[in-house]
């Protein structure tokens, strides 16, 4: 059945009003989460809002489960969905530089739109830098290129390189997070109650 | 010391019950033939894709141990695909009605679908159920339609391997598409609809 | 530098947000919703990269016909800008915008802590987009796009992108404190 346009359920001429419509609820509940304003998202990394970790991490958990549903009802196979193929350089270097652009921007992409959007001028200027990066890197590519192909180890998944089945995995993610939750909640209560 | 959010314990409570369940109804375990350290070298080794050149090249001179199989669904299929190819749809791999092909003794089998993505997961699952002399086609469709439908003139300087590989893709050009240059073959009507994804992730020259 | 010990003023409309694990539940759905209809996750960055490709076209184009990078996102017969991306990014401007406007956060300012000034966040935000979007594509997609619709896929390198970003994050959280707290 599903993944409904590419199997041509539905038209493709849809498939940018969808994008339309999904990005409008995405964007209402980011704002909606307080995913709009730097100081509430920089709060995961000192302790005193955690709204980051529980939004993020609630929302893989309801979508794994939900595409492990889907797969095991015979609605939508796991393996006709894009998987981000592995690049193990680039996505670790990519990572530990986006790691750094959020602590000193406190904004990652998609929530420096909604905060621009709502009149946030830091994520505004944020918004410029992202343009400005993403620039330097597609100048810069013939240095990056080497590095950005290379150890492709192709679409592959958790489980499979671990060796359980997804369900399994699922599981210990889910109770990782549920603990994790508690844990942090407990960590607000006694951070130092700061006005944002 | 008991949470005041009720919406963590209502979520704790539904999430818990929804894994578990899964847990109970899913599969016991997914064939296991290959171990993930070995899954990992293999995954490591870029031999297994094999570029666009060469599929051309053992489709024109129809190689007998080429076995092109098209992941992808079978109305991408019948509007285009590749001469000799078979279709095994990403979803049916696993079914037994293909064990024969998939394992055929002295046959090297290549997947492609649009892009390498499709074609690389059917690969990494063929690889886990121990299927070997299974490659990629680099790029799929959309590098193969690029660099032998429109291939790039090599400028003037250029050494005799990519003059040499220019001429060979403007001969292969010729062979699927009767001279014509638009349209492939004679079975075919209309030209190439190859579905592109945003990204085409060209690698240009050769592998 | 001490702050004024008191919480969020729970009657000022602005700071009501929705609950964490609500709001976490809808994204999962939304996102899921999101492979049932196409097949691929959420992603932001990508959005700001077609801007990118577009506005080198329009300015030098025949550097960017040239250029090994942006000819592979260019083509003769469509503008670099239609891709599902960008308008799921437009949704994503006008979500935000409603949903600042019901709950009264439309405010032009620059959010900063009191303990620096306002020029020095700007500064900071600047540099840091500019990184995030350096490392973004290094990642293939950003927080929306690799960590959160990869790792909800069971993707490896959604899960590395994940603990790459919020691992790097926690290391040099506190040489960085003093933009924060």
């Amino acid at each position: 059945m599903g993944p409904l346009i590419p199997q041509g359920i539905i038209d493709p001429a849809w498939n940018n009003v969808f994008a339309l419509l999904i990005g409008l609820a995405f964007g209402f509940i980011l704002e909606s989460s307080g995913f709009s304003s730097s100081r509430k998202l920089a709060g995961v990394f000192y302790g005193y809002d955690f709204v980051v970790l529980k939004v993020f991490m609630t929302a893989v958990m309801v979508c794994m489960i939900g595409l492990l549903y889907f797969d095991y009802m015979g609605w939508m196979k796991l393996s006709s969905i894009y998987i981000l193929p592995t690049f193990l350089y680039s996505v670790i270097i990519g990572g530990v530089i986006m790691g750094f652009g959020f602590i000193l921007g406190g904004y990652c992409p998609g929530t420096s739109f909604c905060g621009a959007v709502i009149g946030k001028i830091d994520a505004m200027f944020f918004t410029v830098g992202l343009y400005l990066g993403i620039l330097f890197f597609s100048v810069l590519y013939p240095v990056f290129e080497k590095i950005y192909h290379a150890a492709n180890l192709g679409p592959v998944q958790v489980h499979d390189l671990i060796g359980i089945p997804a369900a399994w995995f699922a599981f210990a993610f889910l109770v990782v997070g549920l603990i994790a939750f508690f844990v942090v909640s407990k960590i607000e209560a006694r951070a130092k109650k700061i006005e944002y | 010391m008991m949470m005041k959010d009720k919406a963590y314990w209502i979520l704790t409570a539904v999430l818990l019950m929804l894994g578990g369940g899964l847990l109970i109804f899913s599969p016991a375990g997914k064939p296991d033939e290959v171990p993930p350290a070995e899954l990992f070298r293999a995954m490591h080794d870029s031999s297994r894709f094999m570029c666009t050149d060469e599929v051309t090249r053992r489709i024109i001179e129809e190689d007998p141990s080429l076995l092109l199989i098209d992941v992808r669904n079978p109305e991408s299929y019948r509007s285009f695909s590749l001469p000799g190819a078979i279709n095994i749809p990403l979803t049916d791999l696993l079914l037994p009605e293909w064990g024969d092909y998939l394992r055929a003794p002295g046959m090297e089998k290549v997947l492609y679908s649009n892009d390498d993505i499709m074609a690389g997961q059917a690969w990494i699952l063929c690889t886990r159920l121990g299927i070997t002399d299974l490659y990629i086609m680099r790029g799929g469709l959309n590098l193969w339609a690029d660099h032998i439908l429109t291939p790039e003139a090599p400028p003037e300087t250029a050494s005799m391997e990519l003059t040499d590989r220019y001429r060979f893709r403007l001969g292969a050009r010729l062979y699927f598409t009767g001279g014509t240059g638009t349209g492939v073959s004679a079975t075919q009507a209309e030209p190439i609809p190859v579905v592109r994804r945003e990204k085409k992730t060209t690698i240009q020259g050769g592998c | 530098m001490e702050y004024p010990m008191k919480a969020p003023n729970r009657n000022d409309r602005s700071t009501r947000y929705l609950n964490p694990y609500l709001g976490g539940v809808l994204l999962g759905l939304l996102l899921l919703m999101t492979y049932f209809i196409t097949g691929r996750g959420l992603g932001a960055s990508g959005a700001v990269k077609s801007t990118v490709v577009a506005t080198v076209n329009e300015i030098t184009p025949e550097y960017a016909h040239r250029s090994n990078y942006y000819s592979q996102f260019i083509s003769d017969d469509e503008s670099p800008l239609n891709t599902w991306l960008v308008f799921e990014v437009l949704g994503v401007l006008a979500g935000a915008f409603l949903s600042g406007a019901l709950a009264g956060r439309l405010k032009l300012k620059v959010e900063h802590s009191p303990g620096i000034t306002a020029g020095t966040r700007l500064v900071a935000a600047t540099l840091g987009g500019f990184l995030f979007g350096l490392g973004s594509q290094f990642g293939r997609g950003c927080t929306s796009g690799a960590a959160l619709s990869g790792s909800a896929s069971l993707a490896l390198s959604g899960f590395l992108a994940m603990m790459g970003i919020f691992g790097t994050g926690y290391a040099i959280a506190w040489i960085f404190r003093k933009l924060w707290v």
